[in-house]
């Protein structure tokens, strides 16, 4: 624990650094970077050798405050979470050197991103629900700053403002549910929160609250509106932590609280399996019709953040219905899940930010062509594509294969296990099979239209590669994504403990059984994907052996006889998406401005679509509208006349001494 | 010795697929001819094609890159490694273990990636269009194929091809399962009335116009790997109806095999005859029929287990 508090000082130190006039604006991200280096191998090795040998560390303080004391405590759960977060903290301040470059002198980014790191540090190990909320509001607090940073634009503060009154909104609720937890014990420590007995009604409310209060975090529907519009208006390095690491802590505060209250009831497995499918299906196809890029990634942190919740739900039905294997093999996915999902969705952003950098657009209509430009930047991004729609030989296809496979052990349990956990498996497969085909569609638009054909305007002529320290962390991460996808055992090796820590009260043994199981699958995966390898470069061999010595023409694209084809004659985005989107029209409400062609010789005309976020227009407007009214109406008592103050002062006695007469 | 035989066994189905499936596309084409009152093109017509694709150069536009030299190498490797799970002998397959049928269909998926990829490359918008039609009909193929296996799944109690079907699974299910299964055959497969392979105009195509670009050595693989997805979803098909250990040995079982697959072959030929291509909404409503018939199949299938 020594060391990791050292980790979190030095952090904290190497970003007020940048507060020093005296210390250039690059050198501010260097000093920074080695902060997180520092973190990464002071903080990382307690982690690890937590994966490793389970043995939780504590550390406890008492101060004269009543209710908080210093504790905080190391155990699995929050080691796989520590391990994604100083991974990506570390490669996105070495991105982010370059990508601030002399911009950091206006403002201090640097501080705001080592203070983030530095909280997040903190909520995972944090004990206490005191010290707890306070790390969660440094960590809230510290990225509003962050997302404010272009804070010339009207986009970006209204941004940083809907994610403000979010984050705000879920702290309400988790004060609350911490509240309702410290009812029985009186104190605030996690641990006498696990001790007590909760009664079925407050430990309902206590899961209810929490999956609004982190659900506003991790932004799963309907708690969404603030991703889309944060991580457009975010710059990327930030964009990067924050959804590969900060909307993962929503998904630690659930799996936290469901650990403290440890009898589950079925319903709640359905409700987070419910949950799941609906973001993780309506993320995909918000992403489908999205052209910012940024936004289109954003859609997907809520398609992904589904695809957890559906591991999650599962192994939660599992504990509940008996059925180890399930749980554990869930669980397993669910959590090998947050992990790639930081490792893919953070390459993915830092692959848009030197795309966006060097072409000075996000509108992925108006590129193209960009992969003869930027040959590593799109060699790194069609990597992050393929293991984001769950392709074999990368990351993102071995977690979904775990997820996969709890489910078939669901139905293979069959009426043993109850109905609840056949109706969950039977779901989670149909909608991880739609999801990850949308997905699939959604990123051949996204590769397809950015990075392959021609370029559309003359925004992608000038464009090339970013500097080294930029290119380094987005093929780190790339080699991530192969090596956990062809080393899929050793990753469910290392995720063994902390799923037994979430599977407690089963039958351990055989949620080993069941997750050695899965590695033998995996190991065979493995084998498979290194033979595919073997075969394409096979495949490729043969190619380049027939074709030596004969003709090997390079000519135009087939062009069917029409010889005057332009670039802006290509399929662009949304004439991509739109067969696909046409059979979710409903749900999308896609706006479409354009010209009806009418006469033979059409003039220059103009065609745009624009797709709102359904819930942010027809919900959250209205709730927002309903309580401004309410305050005003509020405002206007306590700043109206003496006569209605009077008569407030009146009624309230009046009430007053009713209420003792009856009940006094 | 037992082992290698056992191996053998194993493998012979795989080896059978990759040697015989050209033929099957032989089998489509001479079915229509003798509807159309042709005498048609002969039965190892593909394997001819194939041959003089090999020993021919090549043309590559100069709008594509790296990805469209390497799309042909991966739809063909993985269609190959979906085809290793799928090709189930009497006791197993040449690649089976818990949960292999998620690897094949994510296999079929990464072809279809790496497919619709190559054509954006070459920046053609009729490319582009087939390209957005295949991703159109993908999430639905994708959901009637893995509910049916699903159901296949639960009657079976098994987690993997091999095992799941050869097991004893009610005679309903199975031919829902075959139903369904034919439908997302044609589809997969570009067949009428999805698509029409044969058609003269690139506005009407969706897989043949992805693929407008290639040529030599890369469209003879492209050609190859279709016709192993063809026979992939026939032979999956004859499964779903025909009980396995009918015969003793592998031999008379992979001849029967064999048999059923040119049935369906003939089968695949007679639609293609007798029906028009439908209107693209309407092939997604066929679709959405066909997840429909493998939910019933599911349904009962937990039923019956339960």
């Amino acid at each position: 624990m020594d060391f990791f508090l050292a980790g979190v000082v030095i952090l904290v130190f190497a970003g007020l650094l940048s507060f020093f006039p005296s210390v250039g604006a690059r050198a501010r991200g260097r000093i920074a970077f080695a902060g997180n280096l520092c973190a990464l191998i002071l903080c990382g090795g307690p982690a690890v050798s937590q994966l490793l040998h389970p043995a939780p560390v504590s550390l406890m303080a008492a101060t004269s405050i009543p209710g908080l004391n210093f504790s905080l405590r190391l155990d699995c759960l929050s080691a796989i979470f520590l391990v994604c977060l100083l991974m990506i903290s570390c490669l996105s301040s070495l991105y982010g050197i370059s990508y601030f470059g002399g911009q950091g002198s206006s403002s201090a980014p640097w501080f705001w991103f080592n203070v983030l790191v530095a909280s997040m540090a903190m909520v995972l190990v944090s004990a206490n629900a005191f010290l707890f909320l306070f790390f969660w509001e440094a960590m809230a607090l510290s990225s509003f700053f962050l997302v404010l940073h272009d804070s010339g634009k009207k986009d970006v503060r209204e941004a940083a403002w809907i994610y403000a009154v979010s984050s705000h909104f879920g702290l309400v609720c988790i004060i609350s549910l911490f509240f309702l937890l410290s009812l029985p014990g009186g104190d605030m420590e996690f641990a006498s929160f696990a001790n007590s007995a909760h009664s079925r009604v407050i430990a309902a409310a206590v899961f209810l609250l929490s999956l609004a209060g982190f659900g506003a975090k991790a932004g799963f529907i309907p708690f969404h509106v603030w991703l889309p519009r944060a991580h457009p208006a975010a710059p990327s390095p930030v964009s990067a932590l924050m959804s590969g690491v900060m909307i993962k802590l929503g998904i630690y505060g659930i799996l936290r609280v469901l650990v403290i209250l440890g009898g589950f009831e079925p319903w709640w497995g359905l409700v987070i399996l419910s949950l799941g499918i609906t973001s993780g299906i309506i993320g995909v196809v918000f992403a489908f019709s999205q052209h910012d890029i940024k936004k289109l990634l954003a859609y997907h942190s809520i398609e992904n953040i589904g695809i957890i919740m559906l591991g999650s739900g599962l192994g939660v039905l599992g504990i509940c219905c008996g059925v180890p294997a399930v749980s554990a093999l869930a669980f397993a996915g669910a959590l090998l899940h947050v992990f790639n999902h930081s490792v893919f969705k953070s390459l993915l952003f830092m692959c848009a930010g030197a795309v966006i950098k060097a072409t000075g657009t996000h509108n992925v209509d108006e590129m193209g062509g960009l992969m003869k430009k930027m040959p590593v930047t799109g060699a790194c991004f069609l990597t992050g594509a393929s293991a984001i729609s769950g392709l074999p030989v990368l990351n993102g296809f071995v977690s979904e294969f775990l997820i996969f496979l709890a489910a078939l052990h669901g139905l293979s349990a069959g009426g043993t296990g109850g109905k609840e956990l056949v109706y969950g498996s039977v779901a989670t497969v149909v909608a991880l099979s739609l999801i990850g085909a949308l997905a699939l569609g959604c990123f051949a638009k996204a590769c397809g239209i950015m990075f392959l054909g021609e370029g559309r305007t003359e925004c992608c002529n000038g464009a090339k590669d970013p500097c080294v320290a930029m290119l380094l962390p987005m093929m780190v991460l790339s080699g991530i994504c192969f090596l956990v996808g062809i080393g899929g055992v050793f990753a469910v090796r290392l995720l063994a403990n902390p799923v037994l820590e979430l599977v407690e009260g089963l039958d351990a043994r055989q949620a080993e059984i069941s997750l050695l199981q899965a590695s033998y699958s995996l190991g065979l995966v493995g084998i498979c994907a290194l033979a595919f390898l073997v075969l394409v470069i096979g495949g490729l061999a043969a190619r380049t052996l027939l074709l030596r010595g004969r003709k090997v023409l390079p000519s135009v694209t087939w062009d069917c006889g029409y010889s005057e084809s332009t670039a802006r004659m290509q399929y662009s985005g949304s004439s991509f998406a739109r067969p696909t989107l046409e059979f979710f029209c409903l749900l999308l409400g896609t706006h479409r401005k354009g010209p009806e062609i009418s006469p033979p010789f059409p003039a220059t005309s103009s065609f745009s679509t624009h797709t709102p976020d359904f819930l942010e227009d027809s919900l959250f407007r209205h709730v927002v509208n309903a309580l401004s009214r309410c305050s005003e109406f509020i405002c206007r008592i306590e700043k109206g006349s003496v006569h209605l103050q009077i008569l407030l002062v009146v009624v309230a006695l009046f009430v007053i001494l009713a209420w003792s007469m009856l009940y006094g | 010795m037992a082992d290698t035989n056992t191996i053998a066994v194993d493998v012979f189905p795989l080896l059978c697929g990759l040697v015989l499936a050209p033929f099957i596309i032989g089998v489509v084409n001479r079915t229509k001819a003798f509807f159309a009152g042709r005498n048609g093109q002969p039965l190892l017509q593909l394997y001819f094609d194939i041959f003089k694709l090999l020993r021919k150069g090549a043309v590559f536009s100069r709008s594509t890159t790296w990805v469209f030299r390497l799309a042909p190498a991966v739809s063909l490797a993985s269609t190959v490694s979906a085809l290793a799970i799928f090709s189930l002998s009497p006791e197993g397959a040449a690649l089976s273990f818990p949960g292999d049928i998620v690897l094949a269909v994510y296999m079929l998926a990464l072809a279809r990636f790496a497919t619709v990829l190559s054509a954006l490359d070459t920046g053609s918008s009729f490319e582009g269009m087939g390209a957005s039609r295949e991703v159109m009909l993908a999430p639905f193929a994708e959901a009637a194929f893995f509910i049916l296996i699903l159901a296949a799944a639960v009657a079976s109690r098994s987690m993997s091809a091999a095992t799941m079907f050869a097991a004893a699974i009610p005679l309903p299910v199975r031919i829902l399962m075959f139903v369904s299964l034919f439908i997302v055959l044609l589809v997969e497969n570009c067949r009428v009335p999805a698509d029409d392979p044969n058609t003269h105009l690139e506005l009407t195509m969706i897989h043949e116009v992805m693929v407008l670009d290639n040529s030599g050595p890369d469209l003879g693989m492209i050609f190859y790997a279709a016709s192993l997805k063809l026979w992939l979803f026939a032979s999956l098909a004859v499964c779903c109806i025909m009980p396995a250990g009918l015969t003793g040995g592998i031999i008379g079982e992979m001849a029967l095999r064999v048999a059923g697959i040119i049935c369906v072959c003939i089968l695949v030929g007679v639609v293609e005859s007798v029906m028009a291509r439908f209107r693209f909404d309407k092939v997604r409503r066929m679709l959405v029929f066909a997840s429909v018939l493998s939910s019933l199949a599911l349904l009962i299938a937990v039923g019956v287990s339960a």
